[in-house]
């Protein structure tokens, strides 16, 4: 290892000495387990002894390690995860289709489009960016009554299916297609909708995975909204992990496991997509 | 487009019904997809925001009838114009002093976590920027963890990690002191550190740390895009490491770290799940943020109205961070 | 456990397959058995229209399907005991499918005001009783030929029918009696391990002892609680329980609370002496952390006030341990033993529900037959609603089972309904809770924390 970075160091950065970067990486190591000591804490706990967990001071790491906690909950017939997976995938898969295709249409129109009223649709759309959404999410809820689409996993695809700051990236990157580009294609008698999905699109996809993960990540995370429009059979991840912690508040070591379980599997997912997520965090600044 | 000069006119007039063709497509394209999205966008965006509007000049709840039906406004939802806003100055009654404790508290909350969350992910960027590659990707990717969870499995996480009895921190605390060590960290009302309640400073550490990433990522990537030569050329000068980030990378962020303050804000600004799971505003309000309280208004205590006019001061406040953000924006990008 | 398998006369339909059977002469016996019987010529034209009419009423009833939704907040033990009872009515029962959807306990109440009047909720609706006079005019009152008031108050405890009467009409049944006061869950084991024998308690003094003699301390901390009485609910009814033992009031006729008297004063003081002698935390020990169940099953409180749903509910994690606990009865204040209770859950139909006859008719099965209904209790661990199921044989096979709700039936005469007040939740949760536990931390007085209260509680009217 430390060849590497002697190696690395002399190629590309030649300022900073050796022995500067090992105190540097001996500085970063206690901030990272520092870090992921609550990820640890938790899995560690997971597998801890009910009696373990209710010791007193706690304990690090399991006196008698058990997977029981695990198979406890993999086999309960009153936490269907397998239900509460696929919801979530559902939700956040199909609102994060929906967002990508309105976002880039959408965007694309307001960019390369002339039509009356441009400007003030665009207005528009900014001020809803801006706009928390705390602030509509009571006629939301209402919407969502009227519509009787309440308790139904369409009614929190739908209205997660367009957002304003989908829009608003998809005009920026659309604005840099080159109109040339497009009038040539329409000169050789390509229709619209074809230069849309074959020109455009393409030439958006960089914008489109940033935005795209972004979108699944915070739905597949979402707490508030579903956690007033769902009941039942539709519960999501979240809610669900919340539920269970409420109902075994005792019981730590399940908790944990639930936790384990509903949140790992996700975070190992994207640890794979890390390059995209971050190059769509540096673009656009979203939370 | 520049097409060749030269063109005959028999050319000429075909490429003009060309173009009149092409516009009755771009037309017909426009009116099949705009319609539709616009319609999509109306109901679900521009409606909620009308309504939203609406509501905070009314005493609205669901489960009263109003005049029409669709809104359900009027009669026993009655309008009653800005006096919501009045009340939030004048009156005294419980729903204004919690709303105020409320606006207190996420001021408060918000006021900390900027600070700490830029100069500790500076930091850290600093830090992790100057290393090789491969470790960096791997710190980065430590830190960057916690942002990919979802808040409900950190306050879960971090409610077990601070339980008085059970937790972590106490048993590790209780190790160094040498002495069984029982700290209540969300629920003790008594307890402040420099004037600020312990249950938020707990609060906030717990938001830091699920946080930190984000703005981690946008440091590392705005280092890593600095010219590289002026650099070079103060360390050729005998620059120290200090100085060469105070006077030279410090200067040259400045805009990154005006607009990811922004942006930090707004979000510190809206916080709910973690502090609606792990405290749920407690001990004594002390932790109730405005969101929460907008949320308790709205769907425990049917006061509907109230809390939109709440939301409205939310949405004032988020409206001129980001007025502040979109002139940061354009003085960036003419840099 | 037998069904007594009772016919039902709720539903026309029903009537009619069973008109043979039942003696009941309805408009439908008369035309089946005109229509068994060999028909005169001279009333041909009569029977046609007869027999028409008959198939006319058979199509149309058989073309509409009779699915019954309930609504119910999640509790895990209540859901079996309904799909139990559900799944034998339906086998009663062809035609009708009765489907159960569950609310957590605070999205429930949030979905119920929103549903309710954009008609959007279910058949059925299990509410708790103390909400139902808040949602009553969208819920249908219950028929007369099903129970009529007069009759249901008769049936019922005071306290658990109470919250189901509005203005003097009925709007749904009670299925359980919900006490949180006035007994004591105890863990045996800390008993033994402390070498004290049961205790019974003359006296709040001798509670205290106990209460000294369980708690376990280190370095000023206290370890496990002797009595964890600072749970939402629990401060709640303490406080109104022990005002009306004093024989205050916490309400006046015309429905203005009043809490900044001396009975309520004296009851907090009460209530401190706990906390004083150290032998609880409230910090550490309240609502929000170490709540009184999760407490006790964690062996982190040796005692504590809480209904017995809870061992219900926790029993299946800790079968062991549910064993050592039973309850204990508390003493009271002044002449007689009083305790303020909510109205527990029942069931109530909507207004807008189609098939409000066969939904009265399920009620009527799962909650005024005495079988069905203590079925409920014994699968739910909850305390009967009905008096004739905490008497006699019923008593016996409760108390067989669940040993420890003898203590807590036996205080069932002297329950009372906390009164209609307009949103109780907000009452103990928000306004009396804070306030106590404010004075329980030292942070506030007696004097301030009742006035405060007062206040509050007028002005959420």
């Amino acid at each position: 290892m430390s060849t590497i970075i002697s190696n690395s160091t002399r190629l590309k950065t030649p300022k900073y000495k050796w022995s500067q970067q090992t105190s540097i990486v001996l500085l970063l190591i206690p901030c990272a387990i520092i870090a992921m000591l609550p990820f640890v804490w938790m899995i560690l706990s997971s597998l801890k002894t009910g009696a373990e967990i209710r010791q007193l001071p706690a304990t690090f790491w399991p006196q008698e390690m058990t997977w029981g906690n695990y198979q406890r909950i993999l086999s309960d017939p009153r936490l269907p995860l397998g239900l509460y997976y696929k919801n979530s995938f559902i939700v956040a898969s199909l609102s994060t289709c929906l967002t990508l295709f309105t976002s880039s249409l959408f965007g694309y129109l307001l960019a390369k489009h002339s039509f009356r009223g441009r400007q003030v649709l665009f207005g528009f759309i900014l001020a809803t960016m801006i706009l928390p959404f705390q602030v509509t999410m009571i006629p939301s809820y209402l919407i969502l009554l009227k519509l009787g689409l309440l308790y139904k996993l369409w009614g929190l695809i739908l209205p997660a299916g367009i957002s304003a700051f989908g829009i608003f990236l998809m005009r920026q990157f659309s604005l840099a297609i080159p109109t040339d580009l497009l009038d040539a294609a329409r000169i050789d008698g390509a229709g619209e909708w074809h230069i849309f999905g074959r020109i455009v699109i393409p030439l958006l996809t960089p914008a489109i995975a940033s935005l795209g993960l972004l979108s699944f990540m915070s739905h597949w995370n979402a707490y508030l909204w579903p956690l007033i429009v769902l009941k039942d059979e539709t519960r999501t991840l979240p809610i669900i992990l919340t539920w269970y912690s409420n109902q075994h508040g005792s019981r730590m070591e399940l908790t944990m496991a639930a936790a384990v379980l509903i949140s790992i599997p996700i975070l190992i997912v994207f640890l794979f997509c890390q390059k995209w997520l971050v190059k769509g965090i540096t673009l656009t600044g979203l939370r | 487009m520049s097409l060749s000069a030269h063109i005959n006119p028999q050319d000429f007039k075909e490429t003009l019904v060309k173009r009149r063709l092409r516009n009755a497509g771009q037309k017909r394209f426009l009116l099949q997809a705009l319609a539709p999205l616009f319609i999509y966008f109306a109901v679900f965006s521009l409606l909620p925001i009308i309504w939203a509007l609406t509501l905070m000049f009314f005493e609205y709840s669901p489960r009263r009838d109003g005049y029409d039906a669709l809104l359900g406004l009027g009669k026993d939802n009655p309008f009653v114009g800005l006096s919501h806003f009045k009340a939030m100055f004048q009156s005294s009654s419980k729903e204004v002093s919690s709303f105020h404790l409320s606006l207190k508290n996420s001021l408060l909350f918000s006021s900390l976590v900027l600070p700490l969350n830029i100069a500790l992910s500076l930091c850290l960027a600093l830090l992790i920027e100057s290393i090789p590659k491969r470790l960096r990707v791997l710190f980065r990717t430590l830190f960057f963890l916690p942002v990919l969870s979802s808040s409900v499995a950190v306050a879960i996480m971090w409610g077990f990690l601070l339980h008085p009895q059970h937790g972590l921190v106490n048993s590790l605390l209780s190790t160094f002191n040498g002495e069984l060590t029982i700290i209540s960290w969300l629920s003790d009302p008594r307890l402040s550190f420099l004037g600020v309640p312990v249950a938020m400073l707990t609060v906030v550490v717990a938001y830091l740390w699920q946080d930190l990433g984000y703005n981690l990522i946008i440091f590392t990537a705005a280092l890593q895009a600095l010219p590289k030569q002026f650099m070079e050329a103060a360390q050729i000068d005998g620059a120290t490491p200090w100085q060469c980030f105070r006077f030279i990378k410090l200067p040259l962020l400045y805009p990154t770290i005006a607009l990811t303050s922004i942006f930090t804000l707004i979000s510190a600004f809206q916080v709910f799940d973690l502090i609606e799971v792990l405290t749920n505003g407690g001990p004594f309000d002390q932790t109730k943020v405005l969101v929460l309280d907008i949320y308790q208004n709205a769907f425990r205590f049917e006061r509907m109205g109230f809390a939109s006019a709440e939301s409205f001061v939310l949405f004032m406040i988020v409206f001129l961070l980001s007025v502040m953000q979109l002139r940061l924006l354009r003085q960036r990008w003419n840099y | 456990m037998n069904f007594q398998k009772e016919q039902s006369c709720g539903s026309l339909r029903q009537a009619t397959k069973l008109a043979s059977q039942t003696k009941r002469l309805t408009k439908t016996d008369v035309f089946t058995s005109n229509d068994k019987k060999n028909l005169p010529f001279t009333n041909l034209k009569l029977s046609i229209v007869l027999v028409s009419l008959l198939s006319l009423f058979f199509l149309t009833t058989t073309a509409v399907a009779q699915d019954l939704t309930v609504w119910m907040h999640q509790n895990l033990i209540m859901q079996d005991a309904l799909d139990e009872l559900a799944k034998t009515y339906m086998e009663e029962n062809d035609g009708v499918t009765i489907s159960f959807e569950s609310f957590s306990y605070d999205s429930y109440l949030q979905s119920l005001q929103t549903a309710l009047p954009s008609n959007n909720e279910a058949d059925i609706m299990q509410l708790f009783g103390s909400w139902v006079c808040s949602f009553s005019s969208h819920l249908a009152k219950v028929p007369e030929d099903i129970v009529s008031v007069e009759k249901a108050q008769e049936d019922f405890f005071e306290s658990s029918i109470a919250g189901y009467i509005c203005n003097d009409e009925l709007y749904g049944i009670p299925q359980e009696s919900n006490i949180e006061f006035g007994a004591v869950l105890i863990n045996g084991l800390h008993l033994n391990r402390a070498g004290l024998a049961t205790p019974n308690w003359p006296t709040w003094d001798a509670v205290r002892k106990s209460a000294r003699a369980l708690t376990q301390r280190q370095n000023d901390y206290v370890l496990r609680a002797g009595l964890h009485y600072t749970s939402m609910d629990q401060i709640g009814f303490s406080l109104l329980s022990l005002i009306k033992q004093q024989g205050g009031v916490y309400q006046l006729e015309d429905g203005t609370f009043t809490f900044d008297t001396e009975e309520a004063a004296i009851a907090l003081e009460l209530l401190k002496t706990f906390v004083d002698d150290g032998t609880i935390d409230p910090v550490l020990f309240n609502g929000n952390q170490n709540w009184v169940g999760d407490c006790i099953y964690t062996e982190s409180c040796a005692m504590g006030i809480i209904g017995q749903w809870v061992i219900g509910e926790y029993r299946e994690y800790y079968p062991e341990l549910s064993k050592e606990l039973y309850y204990l009865p508390l003493p009271y204040l002044g002449e007689e033993q009083h305790v303020v209770t909510d109205s527990g859950w029942g069931m109530t139909v909507s207004e807008n529900s189609e098939h409000q006859d066969v939904a009265w008719d399920f009620i009527k099965f799962v909650g005024l037959n005495l079988d069905n209904a203590l079925r409920f209790n014994i699968v739910s661990n909850t305390i009967p609603a009905l008096k004739a199921n905490t008497t006699g044989e019923a008593q016996e096979t409760l108390y067989e089972l669940y040993p420890y709700f003898d203590t807590i039936i036996e205080l069932l005469p002297y329950t009372s309904y906390i009164g209609t007040t307009t949103d109780r939740d907000l009452l103990l949760y928000e306004i009396i809770y804070p306030n106590v536990m404010a004075v329980l931390q030292d942070l506030q007085t007696i004097e301030e924390a009742l006035a405060i209260i007062e206040t509050e509680a007028n002005e959420s009217q």
